[in-house]
């Protein structure tokens, strides 16, 4: 597959949004650059402003300050046209969840094919077939299944897969391993190291999960709306919402499952969370 | 196929169930419009149907030649000059006839030498024994023979009868070679006698072929019907030989064929016609005449009506489909936010996502246009068999397919609309399913507005129309859609306000159910739309069922108004049969069926209208009321009088004890008996000369059974010339001597005096000893004294424009005889059954006592009321009466009910019943497709504890907020509309003076929108069921961002 990758460079990006009349600061000064072909790991606790970053990286919103380049275009100042042009030729992006990247009714293949939809026909007729692509992904066998019916791990990987649909320099990804077991999150980040090391495609993925970015290679934490751009060792974090809700990151949530009850233990310098069994008919 | 195309056939049927319902809503949609034109079509087809068939001969075609003798030869030359049969569509065939036309001509019957004839028509008729009822004697099938109608025989007083010698004074026999003055008198043989079968029979053309009446003055004679004679009897004469006699006139006639008359052939139909009569307007000698451009001229008028109606029911439910596809349409392309977010975010072009978005519904409303347009056949061929005439066409038109295409635009443009906000809003909007909405909201108000003005033009334009009572204003149907309209758009914007005023009482109250629903509703626009929806379709609902009701009872009203009671039966009897006798024999308890004549008197100077005789006796029990008038019990009341039975005399002398005083000196008065017989009204015996003291005066009874005691003359002897005056009582009357006979001689108001002739008078006084009677007279006046049966003057009901003004008080009633009967309007009414505002009611028995020629110039009929047995029409005909042609109102309903306007309504109920299928459909589609961003919300709610049937119980009391609110708005705004409108609605194509009701008929009404209501609440509670089964707390994990 003939792919380029793609460098990314942020310039003093500042993003403020507003939820009723209150602003709240998303990113604050970030910048940092990656090269093209390179796997880089975004990460950080709920509310640091990751997917804010990544939106702003695909074009899907504009900062309120700074600049993005992506190879030489500055993201920043495309026009919505342009800004299309560029997510149907070399921007990827790969959301939280797959049912937001899938047409649940469609084959692996047909969802390939919808995504090249929007890639310009001489460069649609340059990309191998879908099948071919997802033998090179190692997907083949899904190629001809509903992804409907698929289960929560090969969607996930489909979801991918789709992401390189259009050879794009530059694929991103939010949390391509949240809600999967460990062998299926294994799968994925597999995928995308394969596919940043046999396509040279640029991998920015935005995940909770230090082990996904251990195996992607570079780290950028993102803390309060901040980037750090270096690779160190980050404590997991996690955000108190205003009624007192902790998202829990998702390599502990099989310990406190959905639906499940937690005994709260009050400890000196705060709480403890002690999952308990669900008992015989409740929730 | 492209993948594409793949692509959304896989989306379609992954989402089936909503597919088929959006399939559904379409295909009602495009069936609604496509129902509008076909519907339109088919109904003024049989409009124009039934107006060809109801006219009779007139729309036919009839070509005559003047003035001509009757030779063969000369019915010859005219068939040659004239059209061939079948050469000009719609008149295949064609009757030839000979008439005399105008007034007639003198006849006399060889057996009454006395006096001076009578006139008639003499005629003959390309097949006319096939149409008359030959009641003795034969068809005449030679020269010389004549048929004579049963009715101038049983007068009796004509001469006309079996074997009698016709002499024609204006007509002769051409006999050798002299000239026409020597030619003798055309002479027939009566060879039998007959009853038409049906005067009214197209055959007949309208041609006065049965006109009998009587001479409006003694100068002139009386006419009876034609005399039928064979088609050589007239070969050979001379109609010209005497003054005033025009001659013949050679009729060909070409009745209508309704059957081969379709609205695609009515143009050649009115050239061909018009260029007929500008081909023979020139000629001297052959005219043609038709009514047909008069015919088709009420038949366009009642297409108009069916076209303005049909088209504004149809824009309504239009309107109604287009919201239900916008509401069904928004929800479906919301539901599949996230692949067009999806389609965005994959750097597809604008106009490529917008067909991602809308190629599902696009695809679905191409489909719903063949569908739709073999749906409104197929329905179109249902309402044609049931409702329109037998055989009626269904016909596909460029029209039709236009409208379902424009039902397909429409769609269009709803689904334009609908995905507006969906296809245009940011990825990120779409994720976090915000999006601005003050827009949103500008534009609805604006709707609002513009509706509410749209709807009090609407309702002063039914004001108007209500004040001036034109009652004919197609257009006022399509105010109660905007009125209904206007109500449930407006009105759903303050269930907001009332669910926010609720809500400190939700939380007071600890109701987890009650306070759920009601901050649902408080936020939720789509419920808002919902509950508009179902408040505009029940509201079209309530008004179409609520009009419809109201168009049948005054259908119903009219009808019964019409025809006078439930079965109407114009029946002819032969000599020797009575109707009234007939139906008392056969009913004596007066429970079922009653006698009644028609009658258009022509003599008397009192009556213009109809005088309609019924037996005061059964009228209340048989009759029908008319509406706006009295009851049939009311009106039986003020026509019956209460007065002496009938004396019908049986034996061979008649004796009456009379005893004379005071007699003045000479010649006294003689002592005459009158009696009446069937054909004999006055017959007056002789029983001698008045002679002082107490003497029986006897005289033979001439008449055996039949005759009727009428009173007694003292007549003044012709050789008297002074006044005479004498008291005489009348002490016993008895018949053959030794029975004495009940005249109530001791009861005041059992006699009367007699009607004077010339200067007379008496004063009567009843006591034990007998009837006193203290008499005078002179000039050759006389009196007597009357047994008061019939009553007199008779007691009348009637409509004050039926009466002459100004007209003697008492009213006078004179028959062909000149006997003259009084008569009293007892009340005064606006409408009456069957002669509506133009008639007079009296009681039949005594006004045949009083008319004794009434009999012979009346048209019978007898009267089926509700209790009659189903075999009534059998009995009467082997009873011995000619039952011509039988009137239900039930038959006349459906021809009502086949008017253009009646068929506008019809259609509305239909789409009524069709918008409360799409509000049905609507609903379960609203609330399905809106299932998954509900179930994220219920799943939340039931992880944090709230119980599964507290939910359950919140989304049903949710739904049912909505579906209150639609009741609450919706019902109540139809029923209003349909009490506003109807009155300036047209409910038939022509006038009627019955009166019409605007009150709906409530059980009717309240069934259908409980029902509606009820598969609104099943709906909603099996909607709110299902979604919360889908509630699930692992439906959380697909919302996680």
């Amino acid at each position: 597959m003939d792919t380029t990758g793609l460098p990314v460079r942020c310039v003093g990006l500042n993003h403020v949004y507003e939820v009723d009349g209150v602003s709240t600061v998303a990113l604050i000064d970030v910048e940092f650059s990656v090269s093209e072909g390179e796997a880089v790991a975004v990460l950080g606790p709920s509310g640091s402003g990751k997917s804010t970053l990544l939106t702003v990286l695909a074009g899907l919103q504009r900062p309120t300050s700074g600049q993005v380049f992506l190879g030489a275009d500055d993201v920043t100042v495309m026009s919505e046209r342009e800004l299309l042009d560029l997510r149907g030729r070399a921007v990827s992006i790969v959301v939280q969840n797959p049912t937001r990247n899938l047409l649940a009714y469609g084959t692996a293949e047909q969802n390939i094919r919808f995504a090249r939809t929007g890639t310009p026909a001489h460069r649609r007729r340059r990309l191998p077939d879908p099948v071919e692509l997802l033998r090179m992904l190692g997907l083949d066998s899904l190629a001809g299944q509903p992804v409907g019916r698929m289960s929560g791990g090969e969607q996930q990987r489909v979801s991918v897969a789709l992401g390189m649909a259009t050879a794009p320099g530059l694929l991103l990804a939010d949390e391509p391993t949240s809600q999967l077991d460990t062998e299926n999150s294994e799968r994925v980040v597999r995928l995308l190291r394969r596919i940043t090391a046999e396509f040279g495609t640029t991998v920015i993925a935005v995940t909770h999960d230090r082990t996904v970015g251990s195996a992607l290679g570079r780290m950028i934490t993102m803390s309060e709306g901040r980037a750090d751009d270096h690779d160190q060792h980050v404590e997991q974090f996690t955000t108190i919402g205003n009624d007192g809700s902790v998202v829990l990151p998702a390599d502990v949530r099989d310990r406190l499952p959905l639906g499940g009850r937690a005994r709260i233990v009050r400890k000196a310098h705060g709480v403890e969370l002690i999952g308990e069994p669900a008992e015989e008919g409740q929730l | 196929m492209g993948s594409g195309g793949v692509l959304t056939l896989r989306g379609l049927w992954w989402r089936r169930g909503l597919t088929l319902a959006m399939l559904a809503v379409a295909i009602v949609t495009t069936t609604a419009a496509a129902l509008g034109p076909l519907y339109a079509r088919a109904a003024a087809e049989s409009t124009l149907h039934d107006q060809l068939t109801s006219s009779g001969s007139t729309p036919g075609l009839h070509f005559a030649t003047d003035n001509v003798e009757a030779y063969s030869d000369i019915v010859d030359g005219v068939r040659s000059q004239i059209p061939a049969d079948g050469s000009v569509r719609g008149y295949p065939s064609s009757i030839e006839g000979i008439y005399t036309p105008d007034k007639g001509v003198g006849v006399t019957a060889a057996s009454d030498g006395s006096s001076g004839g009578v006139t008639t028509h003499l005629a003959w008729r390309q097949g006319q024994c096939q149409h008359l009822v030959i009641t003795s004697g034969h068809c005449p099938t030679e020269a010389g023979q004549a048929l004579v109608s049963e009715r101038t025989v049983s007068a009796g007083i004509y001469g006309f009868k079996l074997g009698a010698t016709l002499t024609f004074s204006g007509l002769q026999n051409e006999v050798g070679d002299g000239d026409s003055s020597t030619y003798p008198p055309l002479r027939l043989k009566v060879v039998g006698t007959y009853l038409p079968k049906d005067v009214g029979e197209t055959y007949w053309f309208d041609r006065s072929y049965f006109d009998a009446h009587a001479a409006l003055s003694s100068e002139n004679r009386d006419t009876v019907d034609s005399v039928f004679v064979a088609q050589a009897a007239l070969a050979g004469v001379n109609a010209q030989g005497t003054y005033d006699q025009p001659g013949f006139e050679i009729d060909v006639d070409f009745p209508l064929d309704a059957d081969q008359i379709r609205l695609s052939n009515l143009t050649t139909l009115k050239t061909d016609v018009a260029a007929l009569q500008l081909k023979y307007s020139p000629l001297a000698t052959i005219r043609v005449q038709t009514g047909l451009t008069g015919v088709l001229a009420a038949a366009d008028h009642q297409r108009s009506l069916v076209n303005t109606g049909t088209l504004l029911v149809t824009l309504q439910l239009g309107l109604l489909a287009w919201l239900v596809l916008f509401q069904v349409i928004a929800d479906a392309v919301g539901a599949r936010g996230n692949e067009i977010a999806l389609s965005k975010l994959r750097g597809r072009s604008g106009l490529a996502t917008v067909r991602f978005g809308l190629g599902e519904p696009l695809i679905l409303l191409a489909l719903a246009v063949p569908i739709g347009i073999s749906l409104a056949v197929l329905v179109t061929h249902l309402l044609a068999a049931h409702v329109l005439v037998v055989g009626t066409p269904v016909v596909l038109t460029g029209g039709t397919v236009w409208a379902a295409l424009a039902a397909f635009a429409g769609g269009a443009i709803a689904a334009g609309l609908a995905a507006h906000r969906t296809l245009t809003r940011s990825v990120l909007a779409q994720w976090r399913q915000t999006a601005n909405r003050l827009g949103h909201s500008r534009a609805l108000l604006a709707l609002d507005i513009v509706l509410a003005f749209a709807a009090v033009a609407g309702l002063v334009a039914l004001r108007a129309g209500h004040t001036s009572g034109s009652g004919n204003d197609s257009a006022a149907l399509l105010a109660p859609g905007l009125l209904v309209f206007a109500v449930a758009l407006i009105g759903v914007r303050l269930l907001p306000l009332a669910c926010r005023a609720l809500l400190p009482v939700t939380r007071a109250r600890r109701s987890t159910a009650l306070f759920l629903a009601v901050r649902q509703v408080a936020r939720r626009p789509a419920g808002l739309r919902l509950a508009a929806l179902l408040a505009v379709a029940l509201g079209l609902a309530s008004f179409a069922v609520a009009g419809e009701s109201i168009a049948q009872g005054n259908r119903n009203a009219r009808a019964q108004g019409e025809l006078g009671a439930s079965q109407v039966l114009n029946v002819l009897y032969a000599n020797g049969h009575d109707p009234e006798q007939i139906v008392d024999k056969l009913d004596p308890q007066g429970q079922w069926g009653m006698a009644v004549a028609s009658w258009l008197p022509d003599g008397g100077v009192s009556v213009n209208g109809y005088l309609l005789a019924v037996d005061a006796s059964r009228f209340s029990a048989v009759a029908e009321p008319a509406r706006g008038g009295p009851s049939p019990a009311q009106i039986a009341a003020a026509i019956a009088v209460t007065t002496v039975p009938r004396l019908t005399l049986t034996g061979r002398t008649l004796h009456v004890v009379i005893t004379a005083s005071g007699l003045t000196s000479g010649p006294t008065p003689d002592v005459q008996i009158n009696l009446s017989t069937p054909t004999q009204p006055y017959l007056n015996v002789y029983a001698g000369p008045l002679q002082p003291g107490t003497h029986t005066y006897a005289a033979p009874i001439p008449c055996g059974a039949t005759c009727t005691f009428r009173g007694l003359t003292w007549d003044r002897p012709i050789t008297a010339n002074q006044p005479m005056r004498g008291t005489v009582t009348v002490g016993s009357i008895s018949v053959d001597a030794d029975q004495p006979i009940d005249a109530r001689l001791d009861q005041p108001g059992a006699w009367r005096s007699a009607i004077p002739q010339g200067q007379a008078s008496d004063v009567l006084r009843a006591g034990t000893d007998g009837l006193r009677d203290e008499f005078t007279n002179q000039n050759g006046g006389y009196g007597g004294i009357a047994y008061a049966f019939p009553p007199s003057p008779l007691h009348a009901v009637a409509v004050p424009g039926a009466l002459a003004d100004p007209r003697p008080d008492p009213g006078q009633l004179q028959d062909a005889s000149g006997t003259t009967a009084t008569f009293t309007i007892a009340q005064y009414a606006s409408v009456l059954p069957w002669v509506l505002n133009n008639g007079v009611l009296v009681d039949l028995p005594y006004l045949r006592a009083s008319l004794p020629s009434f009999d012979t110039e009346a048209n019978w009929q007898v009267w089926l009321g509700p209790n009659a047995p189903p075999d009534a029409d059998a009995r009467l005909r082997v009873a011995g009466l000619l039952v011509q042609s039988v009137h239900t109102v039930s038959a006349r309903v459906t021809v009502l009910a086949r008017q253009g306007p009646a068929l506008a309504l019809l259609l509305l109920l239909a789409t009524a019943i069709a918008g409360a299928a799409l509000a049905a459909g609507g609903t379960a589609i609203s609330i399905s497709a809106s299932g998954r961003r509900r179930s994220y919300e219920l799943a939340a709610l039931r992880t944090v504890g709230v119980p599964r049937r507290a939910l359950l119980r919140s989304g049903i009391l949710e739904q049912l907020f909505l579906l209150l609110t639609a009741v609450v708005l919706g019902v109540p705004a139809g029923l209003v509309a349909a009490r506003l409108a109807m009155p300036v609605i047209p409910q038939f194509a022509d006038t009627t003076p019955i009166a019409m009701r605007y009150v709906p008929n409530w059980s009717v009404t309240s069934l259908f929108t409980g029902g509606f209501v009820v598969l609104l609440v099943l709906t909603a509670v099996l909607a709110s069921w299902s979604l919360i089964r889908a509630a699930v707390p692992a439906r959380l994990r697909e919302s996680e961002q």
